[in-house]
């Protein structure tokens, strides 16, 4: 009796020692003795990191001297023994790391490495840019420096101060401004819009500055444009509107969008006017949902599509967004850059998702060298799983996209033999 | 110590050569054709530098080589997947692209042959150096006539209507230089070679069966209890053929006696297109010159053919001797009648003219030239051979008067063959009772 | 559950799990292995290698979508003779593992063996090396039938003027390697049931079944290809339809009426292979017995004189079946069921030696040059 109650006490104890022991033993570190001590023994090899000391502007970790704070001492993921580099840095840059969630974030930032736009160590200029900021994002953003050198234009543009007005991480607002345009604007601009000698003030009390001014360069006096409507740029408001009286409201001389197809006749060899699209087909006027009717930044005077699709589009949004975190890339550049209109051109086509052209043209638009080499497309190829034509879009999706290249499955097998089955 | 050094040493030199033994080359490779160092190599244009001894200087296994044909551009496609026609007339022949002494396909452009009278006999005073010269012979010269040789052999051992009637004699693929590789010389008990194989062997398409004849045990003139005398060697009394050593005994040279009557017996039946006539079928089995018994038939008082015989043949043996062949006879060819050897046993003093038939003996008289071959073993002069005839010969003792067996123009004597040759024991179809020969 | 009982389930367990599939081997595994939908992989040019454009280094697009031409896959560069990645047999490699059964293209271009040569092989047009003699004033391949515009200049491993699949432009082997049947084939009226692709090709492949690292390769007596043959070669009578073309000419269909290796050789090589009772411009003769004005083939090894020695298979001089077989065997039966064939001499792809020989027949040591020969001339060594 005595022996068999030992042998349980036994028991119970190994099975007590055996799950408890990993959880709770580890062996005491052991003292590691470096040559030298950091940021010294690094210097010994790093010797050029240590004249960046005293550049103008250094990285306050780099400058006390934190190697490790950054880098790993044996291994890493990627050059410079770091496990990531815009891991690293969102680590610390908890702000930043917050603009992530935002509505648009810098590209640069969303895409590529913290490194493209900053120095980790030490720069001349501040924030470590690794240029100037003017010079930095017009770098990138070629075509705004044409317009530096309009008469008319937002000083801090001018300036090239372009943090002024825009966040360079993220932001909820478009074009990553700082905040919507009519609050940033009149941070400095006090509005004194005009029709003619009329104040116009209160009726563009909740308008966007931008819907008339270019943030940027203008030729125009006011920074108009840089695009806009003949009449408007003109100051011909008599020509759409009937005419503007103090203390009314500013009226169009026809109602809906016949004020507009006065003008731009029906043309169905180029853009067709669709009335019933859905889209529209409530509006007061149905151009004004996407157009601009006085300025723009845009040839085609469209509007923002951030604005005015994804408001109703929410699905299609979110599924943009959940694919662009699960894929490496997205290669569309219309879908990444939200140009819906590239694409989608209500009221005027009446394809199936008023697809601006044959769904597999329209990817040939930027997709040449795809298309020219291509798994068999075309109206005489049957997908079997739709009965339908084999298009881009068989493989392809461009706002759900589940795996690579944008395919809605992944390719080295799942995606073919839904057709080829063998 | 020492003498484990020599044991170790005995076991591992018999090792090497039983080893040794076992690596020898093949049939093919043993042969002339097969030979690394001096087998067949043609040379054509277009026609690659294949090794020594290689199928294709023979055979064109696409009739072309590399997708094209080399010359002899008339050379394909042939029976065999030769490159030449196997065989077209006593002229044209396969072999004779190459087994000739000019604008041969050979490397070298020849191959020279010598008759057996040069190479065993030793006679080197003979010309004729190649095959296709040999087999050029016409009347009154002699070949062995090759059309008739495959008329002969097709049908038989195998042979058929597209068979090269060189190859009734010889296997292409096994026949040996002999002397090897020694065109220009006798032979010498140190180069000799094998150059036929029996045709009546050739039983199926098997290099090893259809191999050499006289090569092996029980193949030799020795085999005969009867006995074998060697000749002299040309112009020698100390000297032998086949090979100039003093071997008599036949030990040395081919049955040429078992592997010439696969054809040349007494049951087939071959026709002569040259002759206009069937050979005369005889057996050696009971020919004097063969096995059988010789004896005395000449009256008393006339010289004694068997006795007055001459070296190396011996009175006393006289008998029992069994001649090869090829100690009278050319295999191939000869300025002679029926083959017959220019140079026969030493040849002491002239060598045999029987080309006509009808020319002059040693003593000028006309029809009486076969005493040239008969003299060089036999000790008989032209007054001998005006021998009396035995009774049982029409006109009986008469004796040289009898036109029976002499010419009908004076002293012109009828020819000795026409009487003395193989196989004849009938003349005027009266049984004579013996073999003349 | 007793011991005995459950030595039973396991045994049972056992059989029932073991592959025993042989016959199908379909390709498998990932599309993108082998396909690329836009003439790129990853964003990036489809994969090349090779200097010189050889042995290839196309820039695409191929047919079907595929990575690269028939080398792509199986000449992919890999040093082994199957790839470990895709698995592909390699018809094309450098490394000193064994070649398989057709040989190894790498000693045309001298990537392995003694050093390049036109002559080692068929020169197809992959290799990105033309074949300098068939190219020049002789044109078609040797043994050709005229018109010589029927081959062209170049030579493709399939479809049009290729040996693999149907044997024109919208053919090849489209499909086949998803269908693949291997073991036996007797049946062969569509590619991907055709001994390894050849159209109409009857066989039995060496599926892997003694070894499967040995699969692809006549590895030894016992574990190899088994080809098919007949005892009588196609009768060429001047007409073409009939026979190698039983497909109408111009359909893109040539078919090789008696399902035999020599007889496809023969679609290109025919002066090699028939029997012509014309003349004797093309073929082994008028009938099939010997004198042969050409070395024959679909010919039986007579069981008489030397051949009737060649009884134990030999991988270096393979011979062909005249029934299809249903294993692999170790033995020659001379007389009955075996004959010689195309590929007793020459390998399919490319060898070390000149003409595609399975020996050196160009050695500068007899014995060795014709050490072939005496495989079946067993008395002419």
């Amino acid at each position: 009796m005595r022996a068999t109650e030992n042998l349980k006490i036994k028991i119970v104890l190994f099975i007590i020692i055996y799950f408890l022991m990993p959880l709770g033993y580890s062996p005491a570190p052991a003292e590691v003795k470096l040559k030298s001590s950091v940021p010294g023994l690094c210097y010994e090899c790093h010797r050029e990191l240590k004249e960046k000391l005293s550049s103008p502007a250094v990285h306050f970790l780099f400058r006390e001297g934190k190697c490790l704070t950054c880098h790993n001492s044996h291994a890493g993921n990627v050059k410079g023994l770091m496990d990531d580099v815009n891991s690293v840095c969102i680590g610390c840059h908890e702000k930043i790391r917050n603009l992530l969630k935002s509505q648009s974030v810098h590209s640069p930032l969303r895409d590529d490495l913290c490194t493209k736009c900053h120095y980790p160590h030490s720069g001349n200029y501040t924030n470590l840019l690794v240029n100037a900021e003017k010079d930095l994002c017009i770098g990138c953003h070629e075509n705004i420096e044409a317009q530096m050198d309009k008469p008319y234009g937002c000083s801090p543009f001018k300036k090239g101060q372009c943090s002024s007005c825009h966040n360079s991480h993220g932001s909820s607002e478009e074009f990553l401004l700082i905040s919507a345009p009519n609050k940033l604007c009149r941070e400095c601009h006090a509005p004194r819009c005009r029709a003619g000698e009329v104040s116009i003030v209160s009726e563009v009390a909740v308008s966007d500055c931008t819907s008339c001014h270019s943030g940027h360069g203008s030729q125009i006096k006011g920074a108009l444009g840089p695009y806009g409507h003949k009449a408007f740029l003109d100051k011909e408001c008599s020509q759409c509107h009937n005419p503007i009286t103090p203390g009314s409201r500013i009226t169009t001389k026809k109602e809906g969008e016949g004020v507009c197809l006065d003008c731009h006749k029906k043309d169905d060899s180029q853009l067709k006017y669709v009335s019933s699209d859905i889209h529209v087909k409530d509006a007061k006027n149905s151009c004004v949902v996407c157009h601009d009717s006085h300025a723009s930044g845009k040839k085609s005077f469209t509007a923002s599509e951030t604005k005015i699709c994804s408001g109703c589009h929410e699905k299609t949004e979110r599924n943009t967004a959940a694919m662009e975190k699960a894929l490496k890339s997205v290669g569309c550049a219309p879908v990444k850059n939200r140009k819906c209109f590239e694409c989608h051109i209500p009221m005027h086509s009446d394809r199936p998702l008023n697809y601006r052209d044959d769904e597999i043209a329209m990817c040939v638009r930027c997709h040449e060298s795809q298309h020219k080499v291509t798994h068999p497309v075309g109206p005489n190829i049957v997908d079997p799983r739709s009965g339908g034509p084999v298009t881009c879009n068989s493989c392809h999706s461009m706002h759900a996209a589940r795996a690579d290249f944008m395919l809605t499955a992944d390719r080295n097998r799942a995606l073919c033999i839904q057709c080829h089955r063998m | 110590m020492k003498k484990s050094v020599f044991i170790t040493g005995t076991v591992l030199i018999s090792i090497l050569l039983i080893c040794g033994k076992f690596a020898d080359a093949g049939t093919y490779l043993s042969s002339a054709h097969g030979n690394s160092t001096y087998g067949v190599k043609r040379t054509a244009s277009g026609f690659p530098d294949y090794t020594k001894g290689l199928c294709a200087h023979c055979h064109e296994m696409h009739a072309s080589i590399d997708g094209s044909e080399p010359l002899p551009s008339s050379g394909g496609p042939s029976s065999f997947t030769l490159f030449y026609s196997n065989h077209v007339s006593q002229t044209d022949n396969f072999c004779f692209q190459c087994h000739k002494d000019a604008g041969a396909y050979q490397s070298g452009g020849s191959i020279i042959n010598r008759s057996y009278s040069y190479r065993a006999g030793g006679w080197n005073a003979d010309t004729v150096n190649d095959t296709l010269e040999s087999f050029s012979f016409t009347s009154p010269d002699t070949s062995h006539y090759l059309d008739d040789i495959r008329t002969f052999i097709t049908g038989r051992w195998n042979y058929t209507a597209d068979s090269n009637p060189c190859n009734a004699c010889h296997n292409p693929h096994a026949a040996q230089g002999d002397p090897a590789n020694a065109p220009g010389s006798a032979k010498t008990s140190g180069s000799r070679g094998y150059p036929v194989s029996r045709p009546s062997l050739h039983s199926s398409n098997d290099n090893n069966s259809w191999g050499l004849w006289g090569d092996s045990a029980g193949e030799k003139m020795s085999d005969y209890t009867s006995g074998y005398q060697a000749p002299y060697r040309f112009n020698s009394v100390v000297t032998y053929e086949p090979d100039g050593s003093t071997t008599q005994n036949g030990t040395n040279l081919t049955d040429y006696v078992t592997y010439c009557t696969d054809c040349h017996n007494n049951t087939n039946t071959i026709s002569s297109t040259p002759l206009a006539r069937n050979l005369n079928t005889f057996s050696w089995s009971n020919e004097k010159h063969g096995s059988g018994t010789a004896d005395n038939n000449t009256p008393v008082g006339e010289p004694d053919t068997c006795s007055n015989i001459f070296a190396p043949y011996q009175s006393a043996t006289c008998g029992t001797y069994v001649l090869a062949c090829t100690d009278c006879h050319e295999p191939h060819s000869s300025p002679n009648l029926f083959l017959i050897r220019r140079e026969v046993n030493g040849s002491t003093g002239s060598t045999v003219t029987v080309d006509s038939g009808t020319g002059s003996g040693p003593s000028g008289d006309p029809n009486t030239e076969w005493i040239n071959l008969c003299n060089k073993c036999h000790d008989i002069a032209i007054s001998d051979a005006r021998h009396d005839h035995p009774a049982t010969v029409p006109g009986g003792d008469a004796g040289c008067s009898s036109t029976t067996c002499h010419g009908p123009i004076g002293d012109e004597y009828r020819l000795c063959t026409e009487c003395h040759k193989h196989g004849n024991n009938l003349i005027d179809a009266v049984a004579y009772g013996d073999y003349l020969f | 559950m007793s011991m005995k009982t459950l030595k039973y389930i396991v045994i049972l367990l056992a059989v029932i799990c073991t592959p025993a599939d042989y016959g199908n081997t379909a390709i498998s595994g990932a599309c993108s292995t082998c396909h690329t939908m836009h003439n790129s992989q990853g964003g990036s040019a489809v994969a090349t290698y090779g200097a010189s454009g050889q042995p290839w280094k196309g820039t695409g697009p191929y047919d079907a979508l595929t990575l690269g031409g028939c080398l792509g896959c199986h000449g992919s560069g890999a040093a082994s003779n199957i790839d470990p990645v895709t698995g592909a047999p390699q018809v094309y490699h450098s490394s000193a593992s064994a070649d398989l059964a057709g040989g190894n293209f790498a000693y045309v271009l001298g990537t392995k063996g003694s050093g390049a040569s036109d002559n080692k092989g068929h020169n197809v047009i992959d290799l990105g090396n033309l074949d300098n003699t068939l190219t020049g004033a002789l044109a078609g391949p040797p043994g050709y039938h005229a018109p010589v515009s029927n081959f062209g200049s170049t030579l493709n491993c399939a479809g049009a003027r290729g040996c693999h699949g149907i044997r024109s432009s919208s053919g090849g082997v489209k499909g086949a390697h998803h269908k693949n049947t291997s073991g036996k084939i007797d049946v062969a009226d569509q590619t991907y049931n055709s001994y390894r692709f050849l159209y109409s090709v009857m066989g039995y492949e060496n599926d892997g079944q003694v070894s499967a690292s040995t699969k692809w390769q006549n590895f030894d007596a016992s574990n190899h290809n088994e080809y098919f043959g007949a005892t009588a070669p196609v009768v060429y009578n001047g007409d073409c339809t009939g026979l190698c073309h039983v497909a109408p000419i111009g359909s893109g269909g040539i078919k090789v009426s008696n399902n035999t290796m020599s007889g496809f050789c023969g679609t290109c090589h025919r002066a090699f292979h028939v029997i012509n009772q014309l003349d004797n411009s093309q073929g082994i003769g008028d009938d099939t017995t010997s004198p042969f004005l050409r070395h024959p083939t679909d010919v039986i090894l007579p069981n008489s004189g030397e051949y009737a020695s060649y009884t134990a298979y030999n991988i270096t001089i393979p011979v062909a079946r005249t029934t299809v077989p249903s294993s692999m065997s170790s033995t020659v039966t001379p007389g009955s069921g075996t004959a010689v064939m195309c590929l007793s001499c020459h390998a399919a792809h490319a060898t070390d030696n000149d003409d595609m020989m399975r020996w050196n027949y160009r050695s500068s040591t007899l014995s060795a040059a014709i050490s072939g020969c005496n495989v079946c001339h067993t008395s002419r060594n």
